[in-house]
């Protein structure tokens, strides 16, 4: 017997349970009942675009109150960054005076300081990933490389180090030791930041599976300002997206959403398929090169490692990725058991409750 | 038109049937469908296989709960099509990811194939269902029967998709074991 035997021998389910399956599903959200019953179409699918991002900050406002370790440690990156904004010189940063809230800016690593006190491992190339056993490793993956080797490992256990903390703002600051501002090349340089709405796909079931022909490792990048592109990714279309709002406003998301520049990465990887991952660092460094760092959890279901697609994407206003040339990953990646799994899942939600900043240069 | 009245137009060979059930269940099995199969076309074509299915079958067939009467007609014909079309493994659809999940499900396949008949693995599930409580039931039965991402069962029933898939884990290690898996 294989899975699509057992797969249809669901089908003798008792008709009762089946209806009260539904019932519930309806009961438990009757204002979704007309989508339930109603065929999708084209149409349908740009009149739901309106009601996406809204939705996901009130689910993303939810996750921070359920996760109390999760908010200790926003709230150790809180006073981090206001230490950084009284340090601060008004040269390091240039912050646009149209964004009120940027006030205080947290990059999505916040959450990571308690995932590294709980997980223990070895530091394992990209290649041995798929090891049961809880594991860091950390690999980098640059766009345009024709190899298909393994990521770089790394003696380092990824986000321990500065760059974990994304910058905070300031309308007044000190100045600083230079180590401290900025973990950019050039760290004299001014830099400004504009907010960016983060689009992961789903890791719980929407990952698409490959064929192995295409190198591995290569990410492919395209920016495009098309909206029916955009359209699709908000729309959750294949593969499906969740979309972060973070703590920005309104005004600010609504801005996005009415001119938005999207930038698409996708990569593949041979590997257990990671159940989630999140984006916790986002910056362009003077040559033009969009640096991500980017955390992949999985508790490791599969045994047999497989090739995926990942995809990402972030959202901006029109222009302010017109800097971007190339693209460049760091890979950190989290094999747990499952229990730590599901809290580094917790965590991956969590990323998306996070404010995203892309640090630029200015033109 | 409740199902009853719908039911009785097939007896009376009635072709509004045939709208009607179109109408109101037709949503419901082509989510299902194109759940499993990712494509409109197939699910269109499986969708008008299944209502001729069921002019044939009403009568002498009454389905008591004509939507799980569909709906698993539907699946089924899906299943059958997803099959055929994909010989070779491709992702896009609910239905790889299902497959996998419920990979863990089973024991060594040949012992349980030389043990188990598929109709009387149906009439285990049947009986595994409801020994789950109504929540992981509900859950259970969204997931591998309307063949739901978990994103939209969270979504649904409001609850976290960790949950969902805690809930989901949990199912599918007790189906192993009611079917026999502890040997694995």
């Amino acid at each position: 017997m294989n899975s699509m035997t057992l797969l249809r021998a669901m089908s003798a389910i008792d008709p009762q349970d089946m209806e009260a399956a539904l019932n519930a599903c309806t009961a438990a959200n009757p204002d979704r009942k007309t989508i339930r019953f109603t065929r999708r179409d084209s149409s349908e699918a740009v009149s739901t675009r309106g009601t996406v991002l809204p939705k996901q900050s009130e689910k993303a406002g939810r996750r921070i109150a359920v996760g109390g370790w999760a908010a200790a440690a926003a709230c150790v990156a809180l006073i981090t960054a206001a230490g950084l904004y009284f340090r601060r010189t008004e040269d390091d940063l240039m912050f646009p005076t149209s964004e009120p809230e940027s006030a205080v800016i947290v990059s999505s690593t916040a959450s990571v300081p308690p995932l590294h006190e709980q997980t223990t491992g070895t530091v394992l190339s990209g290649t041995d990933i798929t090891t049961e056993a809880p594991v860091i490793a950390a690999g980098t993956v640059t766009a345009g490389s024709q190899t298909d080797e393994a990521p770089e490992a790394s003696t380092e256990p990824a986000g321990t180090t500065e760059s974990d903390m994304q910058e905070t703002t300031a309308t007044e600051a000190e100045s600083a030791p230079e180590s401290e501002m900025t973990t950019a090349p050039s760290a004299n340089v001014p830099r400004s930041s504009v907010p960016v709405l983060i689009a992961m796909a789903d890791g719980s079931g929407t990952l698409t599976r490959v064929d192995g022909s295409n190198s591995l490792y290569e990410p492919n990048f395209y920016i495009t300002s098309d909206a029916s592109e955009i359209d699709h990714v908000l729309n959750g279309s294949d593969p499906v997206f969740t979309v972060g709002t973070g703590r920005k406003s309104e005004e600010t998301v609504e801005g996005i959403r009415s001119a938005p520049q999207m930038i698409h990465i996708s990569w593949q990887m041979p590997d257990n398929r990671w159940t989630s991952y999140g984006i916790r660092q986002a910056e362009v460094s003077p040559d033009g090169t969009l640096q991500m760092d980017i955390a992949m959890y999985s508790y490791g279901e599969a045994e047999q490692p497989e090739n995926w697609i990942y995809h990402t994407a972030l959202l901006a206003k029109a222009g302010d990725l017109d800097s971007i040339k190339d693209v460049k990953l760091s890979l950190s990646y989290y094999t747990d058991t499952e229990e730590t799994g599901i809290r580094n899942y917790m965590l991956y939600q969590q990323s998306l409750a996070e404010d995203v900043w892309l640090s630029l240069l200015p033109e | 038109m409740e199902d009853a009245q719908i039911i009785s137009l097939y007896f009376a060979r009635d072709e509004r049937a045939l709208t009607e059930t179109s109408q109101k269940y037709g949503g419901l099995c082509c989510s299902t469908g194109q759940r499993i199969l990712g494509n409109s076309q197939d699910t269109e074509e499986c969708w008008n296989d299944v209502l001729l299915k069921a002019w044939n079958r009403i009568p002498p067939e009454r389905p008591q709960y004509f939507a799980a009467y569909l709906v698993t007609m539907m699946r089924n014909a899906a299943l059958t099509l997803y099959e055929k079309l994909h010989a070779e493994k491709r992702g896009g659809t609910q239905t790889m990811l299902v497959l996998d999940e419920l990979e863990n499900c089973l024991s060594a396949p040949d012992d349980v194939e030389e043990t188990v008949s598929a109709a009387e693995t149906g009439e285990q599930i049947r009986q595994f269902v409801k020994t789950l409580s109504e929540d992981a039931r509900n859950i259970f039965i969204l997931r591998y029967v309307y063949m739901m991402p978990v994103k939209e069962i969270a979504e649904r029933f409001h609850i976290g998709q960790s949950k969902v898939k805690v809930s989901l884990h949990r199912s599918r290690a007790a189906l192993r074991d009611y079917l026999g898996g502890d040997r694995l």
